[in-house]
């Protein structure tokens, strides 16, 4: 007697997909963070980090002042965000920040949200292009 | 900026939203986050959002030695902060709006008015900026100011990389018996855009390639007509690794800039 496999459930099929998606994510954090490993190595960045819903990654010259620098992180993503509803200036491509010494460029890329630093002098055009390549 | 200062900064502000509609919002405040001056556009509670966002990261910028300019991009419009004197100047600028006006007047004419009305004037005899009709090809600015030439807001033009012009060019090896080792040609309609926009201030040009590495170096324009090019001695292009064929990000460098 032949047995029929059983049909797969709703639940099941949405595990399925869930699944799906989480690895994409993942597959994202991993191309970015090589992307940024390379970055890494230009004159003038000082750092990055890193961030997705799961994972993290923080590579710094200053590695003393790191709540410095990713409390910097947060607020200027919440402010890019806040700015652009106030103004409406659509979804946020990317943030720069500039101060005397240091410059700070913020990008989300779907689920992951980077921030660079880098010293003020530094080309940030070019690094813009690589991470969106 | 005292209260006799702030009308002439509405009215160039208002001016300049009818010459160009792609600039939505203009407005000057100072390092109180106190609103100076702005369009119509521009209402208290937008301000008053926007500031305490900018409070925000304003007191987490000791990291940075200051905060100096903020950019945020947007899908359809982009905003700029940038510190003139001891007052900050923004604009909120569509992307679909003729950048070359929207440079000229946000980069350009309006923080020459603001540094202009921040300058202290005499209890006495207060000096007014009269301002006249604005055209885009940017002749008002001579019948508008009475002051020297705008030569100070060039460092404004120098620290915001995104809106200083760069263009992707191809590269061919300059060749010939004559060729310098230290300049690049340039594609001439370009050359005469940057001295259109910036004046002689342009005196070099920073070449990058897209992995990053770049040089500053002179630059003449093409002899020949040659639309989206850029010819590159031989030591320029061993030092960039560079080869015929290739892209290269190109933008002027501004006298003093290293």
């Amino acid at each position: 007697m032949k047995v029929k496999p059983a049909s797969q459930t709703q639940e099941e099929k949405d595990i399925a997909l869930t699944d799906c998606s989480v690895d994409e994510e993942e597959n994202a954090f991993v191309t970015i963070s090589a992307v940024l490993l390379e970055i890494r190595k230009l004159q003038g960045v000082l750092g990055y980090i890193l961030r997705s819903n799961t994972s993290a990654i923080i590579d710094l010259d200053e590695q003393e002042r790191l709540i410095e620098y990713a409390l910097f992180s947060f607020q200027a993503h919440e402010a890019g965000a806040e700015i652009a509803k106030q103004f409406s200036l659509g979804g946020v491509e990317s943030v720069l920040v500039e101060g005397q010494r240091i410059k700070v460029l913020c990008m989300d890329l779907g689920e992951n949200r980077i921030s660079l630093f880098m010293q003020k002098d530094a080309t940030h055009d070019g690094i813009i292009r690589r991470i969106l390549l | 900026m005292t209260q006799a200062s702030v009308e002439p900064v509405k009215a160039v502000i208002d001016e300049a939203q009818k010459i160009s509609s792609g600039i939505a919002h203009s407005f000057v405040y100072n390092k109180n986050s106190e609103l100076l001056s702005s369009g119509e556009s521009t209402s208290q509670e937008q301000f008053d959002g926007f500031a305490k966002s900018f409070d925000d990261l304003t007191g987490v910028a000791v990291l940075l030695g200051g905060l100096e300019a903020l950019t945020v991009q947007g899908a359809e419009a982009q905003l700029s902060v940038n510190a003139v004197d001891d007052v900050y100047l923004a604009n909120v600028s569509l992307r679909t709006a003729d950048q070359t006006v929207v440079k000229s007047l946000t980069q350009v004419i309006l923080p020459t008015v603001v540094r202009l009305a921040c300058q202290t004037m005499p209890k006495n005899e207060p000096e007014t900026i009269i301002p006249t009709e604005i055209t885009p090809e940017l002749s008002a600015e001579d019948t508008m100011l009475q002051e020297p030439e705008p030569a100070h807001v060039e460092p404004t033009l120098k620290h915001q990389d995104a809106y200083v012009t760069t263009n992707q060019l191809l590269v061919e090896k300059a060749s010939g018996l004559m060729v310098a080792s230290d300049t690049v040609r340039v594609d001439a309609e370009l050359v005469s855009k940057w001295f259109e926009l910036y004046g002689d201030e342009v005196s070099r040009v920073h070449v990058e390639t897209l992995d990053g590495k770049g040089v500053t170096c002179k630059f003449k324009s093409l002899k020949e007509s040659k639309k989206g090019i850029i010819q590159v001695p031989e030591k320029i292009l061993h030092a960039l690794q560079l080869s015929k064929g290739k892209l290269v990000v190109v933008k002027p460098a501004f006298k003093g800039e290293a």
